[in-house]
């Protein structure tokens, strides 16, 4: 009897491993995957278009315009910012909506990483949101509609409605919502300016400097030159001291006669 | 809440956090969940999601607090926060009349995405910085005078805590989820009765035990929360 619930406990725990494997890796998902996504895409064409349009347009907003308190030329955080862009763009790689939501929370940790470089508080939304609308900005993520609104039909609500996946999603979504309707009361500047970059008949002031820190090339660059400006000063600075070690070297001979006089005479003295 | 039932009932709440950038929500957050003040929270990578777990009247509560970004520039995107709240703690800085009257236009938009399914807390923080005899006057200050009676006007309640010397804010929280709680049973036994044309008795009374206790209570907690401020 005994081995037969045993056998029975068992066989339970296989079905619900087996099913667990179904469900969350669901090959029918899989094979459903792009049939959804392609009709998902379709349904909003023209909003997705529009979006990205506007994200593309958008790619001169800075720091600054946000109020984000990141140090670009950081090299830790330059680093933070080239890992979390990858990682948000990879969620349009994945199928699963569990994986999907997986990338935002990796690139949401790294935001976190990235506004304590300088400061070690703790990050609050009024920190981690404008971050996070700059990466997702410059990120440029293909189909971001698409995948939050396939995110949105296919999790349990629950999961997506509180937890910190929740969260994060959620503040994904705001992101989102904040680029399609920006403006430029919203980014710190006039509407006429606003429209003027929009469209690209002007650059806002540093923004060629800003787009070298996110170029590879000029990334490279940029920290070489910041290398030979370092050694520059460490090279001057040992010239400055050489110059004053050969001084003293000149000074020594004289010194060390005038001191032996010195003692001389206060030995023929007590002599 | 008076069931014999020996296993504990499970209760989720999401509770959003508003103010302005100043007021220190994210310090109430952190004194809360991990009672922590330091003018350099080291260790704690982020402070805009944190949950607290406790039991309370036999039930097995789990908080998730929800920071929101409470520049003017974000304003429009209220709406997708508020999504599903069960709270929300709206905090205003007692010597920054402007906090408060942020205050009121949030307040505004959740009653009109929530209606009255969500529990509005207005928080006055900072009580630290009211001198010594107004801290033992009770509310002498004009700002939180406004505060309370604005509070009344809208049926939300309102509380004065300091994170900075750990004054009132686990007495808040604990209030705060009791009168979710209450306010739970109270939409439970709504869908319920509209469900099943007529009441049965068992389910009248459950009604009436989740509404009287806690407006005894928040009485109570009123008059001793205008001692402390």
């Amino acid at each position: 009897m005994r081995s037969s619930t045993k056998k029975m406990s068992e066989q339970i725990h296989d079905f619900y491993q087996t099913m667990n494997i179904y469900v969350t890796i669901d090959p029918l998902y899989r094979e459903l995957y792009q049939t959804l996504f392609t009709r998902i895409q379709h349904e909003d064409k023209d909003r997705e278009l529009a979006l990205q349009k506007r994200i593309r347009s958008l790619n001169w907003v800075m720091v600054q315009h946000l109020d984000v308190d990141i140090n670009l030329r950081h090299p830790q955080t330059k680093n933070l910012v080239t890992e979390a862009i990858p990682e948000v763009i990879e969620m349009d790689s994945k199928q699963v909506p569990l994986e999907k939501l997986g990338c935002i929370v990796n690139c949401s940790k790294t935001i976190f990483k990235l506004l304590q470089v300088n400061s070690q508080e703790p990050v609050s939304a009024d920190q981690f949101l404008p971050a996070l609308v700059l990466i997702v900005i410059k990120a440029n993520l293909p189909l971001l509609q698409s995948n939050i609104k396939l995110i949105t039909r296919f999790s349990p609500p629950s999961r997506l409605m509180s937890g910190e996946v929740g969260y994060y999603f959620t503040n994904l979504c705001c992101a989102t919502a904040f680029i399609e309707n920006i403006t430029g009361d919203s980014l710190n500047m006039t509407e006429q300016d606003f429209q003027s970059y929009i469209t690209g008949e002007a650059q806002p002031p540093g923004a060629h400097q800003q787009s070298t820190f996110l170029c590879e090339a000029f990334r490279i660059l940029s920290s070489n030159m910041a290398v030979l400006s370092d050694l520059n000063d460490r090279q001057t600075k040992f010239e400055t001291q050489m110059s004053e070690l050969t001084d003293i070297v000149h000074m020594f001979p004289d010194d060390m006669l005038k001191r032996t006089h010195n003692a001389l005479k206060l030995l023929s003295l007590t002599v | 809440m008076s069931s014999n039932a020996t296993q504990l009932s499970q209760q989720q709440f999401k509770i959003v956090l508003l103010g302005e950038g100043c007021v220190g929500k994210t310090s109430l957050m952190l004194r809360y969940c991990q009672n922590k003040f330091t003018e350099n929270h080291e260790s704690t990578l982020q402070a805009s999601f944190l949950t607290k777990k406790f039991i309370i009247n036999n039930t097995r509560v789990q908080l998730s607090i929800w920071d929101t970004a409470g520049q003017e520039r974000f304003h429009a995107l209220g709406p997708i926060y508020y999504r599903d709240s069960n709270g929300a703690l709206l905090v205003y800085d007692i010597t920054d009349p402007d906090s408060l009257s942020k205050v009121k236009s949030w307040v505004k938009e959740l009653r009109k995405i929530r209606g009255n399914n969500v529990v509005l807390a207005v928080v006055g923080n900072k009580t630290d910085l009211l001198s010594p005899q107004q801290q033992s006057n009770g509310a002498d200050n004009q700002i939180i005078d406004e505060a309370q009676k604005y509070s009344q006007s809208v049926n939300a309640y309102h509380y004065c805590t300091s994170a900075k010397s750990n004054r009132g804010i686990d007495d808040l929280f604990l209030d705060l989820t009791k009168k979710m709680l209450a306010q739970n049973q109270l939409i439970q036994e709504q869908t319920q009765v509209k469900s099943r044309s007529s009441a049965s008795a068992p389910n009248q009374r459950g009604l009436t035990i989740a509404a009287d206790p806690p407006t005894d209570e928040e009485e109570g907690a009123d008059t001793r929360r205008n001692k402390c401020c």
